[in-house]
């Protein structure tokens, strides 16, 4: 019987082996049975909620032993980004939130997010997501994979089809250049029939817009030692002179953006720009008033680009459990599936090529609709969402919607605007 | 003998002293246990906190940021650079001046006709009160709505119907302060209206009838001779009340213009909330706090010393 059952030195050893990887196995490997919990934090519940309900049933059927809660969302970015530094001081962090590209180094700073570098280069199952490098670079800084973007979106312009036609453009050609919408907005601007011609919300999301017009004529905000202003150079200046134009020859009027909304959906303005992830709320307030077409942000310079927006998840977690189960809802929330979601609901561009390469996905959706297309269009000229260094970085945003207002009432000239407020930014930046 | 006496004398006084220290002891004891628990809930509760916020506005702190180091007067000096804090603490005197006055005068008027007058009093006093009680920030948006919105207003309708200019009196940086100012003073009529009523009450009769035997029997003779200088310790009171609520003008303007347009309305609080909350530069938020503080002290130190001084008691 002894002899019966032949036990070789090498089979002692490779289950001594076996039995001692289990228990140096990290604790979720070993309780596959067990659930772990994880806590996720967004915004704009408005927004998100569809999506994120959506994505969270599906996440779950597919992930039977995490089970994802979902804290009250905040209503905004700055808020959202508040309430994790509150959480961070308390210890009471979620273990993914989605923050806004522009809030990323505020939290770096911090040292609360976990890098995902090393999640990215180990899991196997990566290169089936189909991250673009260049979406993925938007959630980089430091050399750290701060986040991985869960939707972003570019600022394009909305048209009026019917008052373009009526002011003698053709809406399905419209211009891609600043001389062209300004000649358009000129034509379409109508005191007589309370008629606007054209709106550049330049203050949309703080400083996005303003981002939008150095960038894509060229410039840069900072040098590279990150404490020297350089928005003021030749770039700058044009965009600057640009905005003057805007209202000294579009006739663009200071008025808020919430007016210049329900002037745009009531069939009263030319045409606007805005964030490619609003498309869902331009259709659903239009309606069939008037057909709505679309043009890309103008790009002036050779090496202009757009700045993207949106938001990116983070990973918050501690503890090996945790982090891993988080990473498994931070790859499906920004993996095909996630992103379907998304993009149904939300608008944004997503971090995967998958789902708009696949019929039984987005594809269709693509196609039928020229507006999403245009949001999801040349992707390879959009850049990241700046962020200015050091503490100040958020009051600096602020600083430039108010430098930038002057321009608007007319109180100042672009040049003057921008020089005073190349001043005002200066003094707000780290000193060398 | 003597030198017993001397003795016995001199114990008789270190025990008669010993006596005086332990009832000095008890005393002592007996006032810090009594007094104990309120001081200790002022420092925990007042004194604490605001001395924290002040050993901050010394430091480079940043909201959840691991680390801090001391910079002295770093955020004052920055302070005094400070071109927003210029224009939010100019708009705030602005501010206090346009509400106080008229918030003080209107509730004076108001108190003044419901006691003269007399029937309805119960519904008068109610109705001016009702503001008082009123929330403030869904009143805000009814004001916005029904009487400063640029086209369904009431004021620009009215102004139209008579073929006069409009404004769009929120986003205007001439009228903006003013509009928000108005907001302030319809709610803080009703308290300075009860306030002065309590006043009023404690006015004797007499005085008025002495007063009348002396020839000042007209309404303003009245007013000027008795009612003025009676309402002394009121009308101090309500003006330092009536400042201090002013400066701390904050919910309004957050709901309805955020500072703007152009930082026209950007008060004091408001800015301190901004860079407290918004752009997470706690100790420079700490720093204007300290100035807000230091104003609100002096205004109340200003009653304190004004009403040991000048005002007459009935």
């Amino acid at each position: 019987m002894k002899t019966s059952i032949p036990v070789t030195r090498r089979q002692i050893l490779a289950g001594a082996a076996a039995a001692g990887s289990a228990v140096a196995l990290p604790s979720y490997l070993r309780a596959q049975s067990s659930v772990t919990e994880i806590e996720v934090q967004y915004q704009s519940p408005v927004v998100f909620d569809p999506a994120m309900k959506e994505i969270a049933t599906a996440f779950s059927a597919a992930n039977p032993n995490i089970r994802v809660k979902y804290r009250a969302p905040e209503p905004g970015y700055p808020e959202l980004l508040q309430r994790s530094l509150r959480d961070s001081i308390t210890g009471t962090l979620p273990d993914v939130g989605l923050h806004g590209l522009n809030r990323q180094r505020a939290l770096l700073d911090r040292n609360l997010p976990v890098d995902l570098t090393p999640f990215l280069k180990s899991d196997p199952k990566v290169a089936e997501l189909g991250y673009k490098p260049a979406l993925l670079s938007v959630g980089q800084l430091e050399g750290k994979q701060v986040g991985i973007a869960f939707g972003m979106s570019q600022p394009v312009f909305y048209f009026n089809a019917d008052l373009v036609k009526k002011a003698g453009g053709d809406p399905q050609a419209l211009p891609a250049d600043w001389n062209g919408l300004i000649e358009l907005a000129k034509a379409i601007d109508n005191a007589s029939t309370n008629t606007k011609g054209m709106f550049y919300r330049w203050s949309m999301a703080g400083d996005w817009a303003f981002q939008a017009l150095i960038r894509s004529h060229g410039g840069e905000f900072v040098d590279k030692t990150g404490t020297k202003v350089r928005f003021t150079e030749e770039p700058g200046q044009k965009a600057l002179q640009l905005l003057q134009r805007f209202v000294d020859e579009a006739r663009m009027k200071d008025l808020s953006d919430q007016v210049m909304y329900q002037e745009m959906f009531s069939g009263r303005l030319g045409f606007m720009n805005t964030s490619s992830a609003e498309l869902g709320r331009f259709h659903r307030e239009i309606g069939n008033r008037f057909p709505l077409v679309g043009a890309s942000h103008p790009i002036s310079a050779d090496n202009g680009t757009v700045p993207a927006g949106g938001c990116v998840a983070m990973m918050f977690s501690k503890g090996e459990a945790k982090q891993a189960a988080a990473w498994e809802f931070i790859k499906f929330a920004t993996g095909p599936i996630g992103a379907s979601s998304m993009v149904k609901h939300l608008g944004y561009i997503p971090s995967t090529t998958v789902p708009a390469e696949r019929e039984d996905m987005l594809a269709k959706l693509y196609r039928d609709d020229p507006l999403q297309k245009l949001g999801a269009s040349r992707t390879d000229k959009i850049t990241g969402w700046f962020e200015f260094p050091g503490q100040n970085g958020l009051k600096i945003t602020q600083t430039i919607v108010d430098g930038l207002y002057p321009v608007l009432t007319g109180k100042k000239s672009g040049d003057q605007a921008l020089a005073d407020l190349g001043q005002a930014v200066q003094g707000l930046l780290p000193h060398a | 003998m003597a030198e017993l006496a001397t003795a016995r004398h001199r114990s008789s006084a270190s025990s008669a002293s010993r006596r005086l220290i332990g009832r000095w002891v008890a005393e002592t004891a007996t006032a810090w246990s009594l007094a104990g628990p309120a001081v200790a809930l002022m420092w925990l509760l007042l004194l604490g906190p605001a001395a924290a916020v002040v050993l901050l506005s010394f430091t480079d702190w940043s909201f959840g940021q691991p680390t801090m180091s001391w910079i002295g007067l770093g955020n004052f000096r920055e302070m005094v650079a400070d071109q927003l804090f210029r224009t939010s603490f100019l708009n705030t005197l602005v501010y206090v001046a346009f509400t106080m006055p008229l918030s003080v005068l209107l509730g004076l008027g108001a108190a003044l006709l419901i006691e003269s007058g007399t029937s309805g009093r119960g519904f008068y006093r109610t109705v001016f009160f009702l503001p008082v009680t009123a929330t403030l920030l869904p009143m805000a948006f009814v004001f916005q709505f029904a009487y400063f919105h640029p086209t369904v207003g009431i004021i620009n309708q009215t102004l139209s119907a008579f073929g006069l200019p409009t404004r769009d009196w929120l986003r205007d940086p001439d009228t903006a302060l003013l509009a928000l100012g108005v907001i302030g003073i319809w709610q803080s009529v009703g308290l300075n209206m009860v306030l002065f009523l309590a006043g009023l009450k404690g006015i004797p009769k007499d005085l008025y009838d002495a007063a009348a035997l002396d020839g000042a029997d007209g309404a303003w003779e009245r007013f000027r001779r008795v009612t003025w200088p009676m309402l002394g310790p009121a009308t101090l009171f309500v003006l330092t009340v009536t400042a201090i609520k002013s400066f701390q003008v904050f919910d309004t303007v957050i709901a309805l213009t955020q500072g703007g347009p152009g930082n026209a309305t950007n008060v004091l609080l408001f800015q301190m909330y901004q860079e407290g909350f918004s752009f997470l530069r706690s100790a420079y938020a700490s720093a204007l706090t300290c100035v807000f503080l230091l104003f609100v002290l002096v205004l109340t130190l200003l009653q304190v010393v004004l009403v040991d001084r000048k005002t007459h008691y009935g």
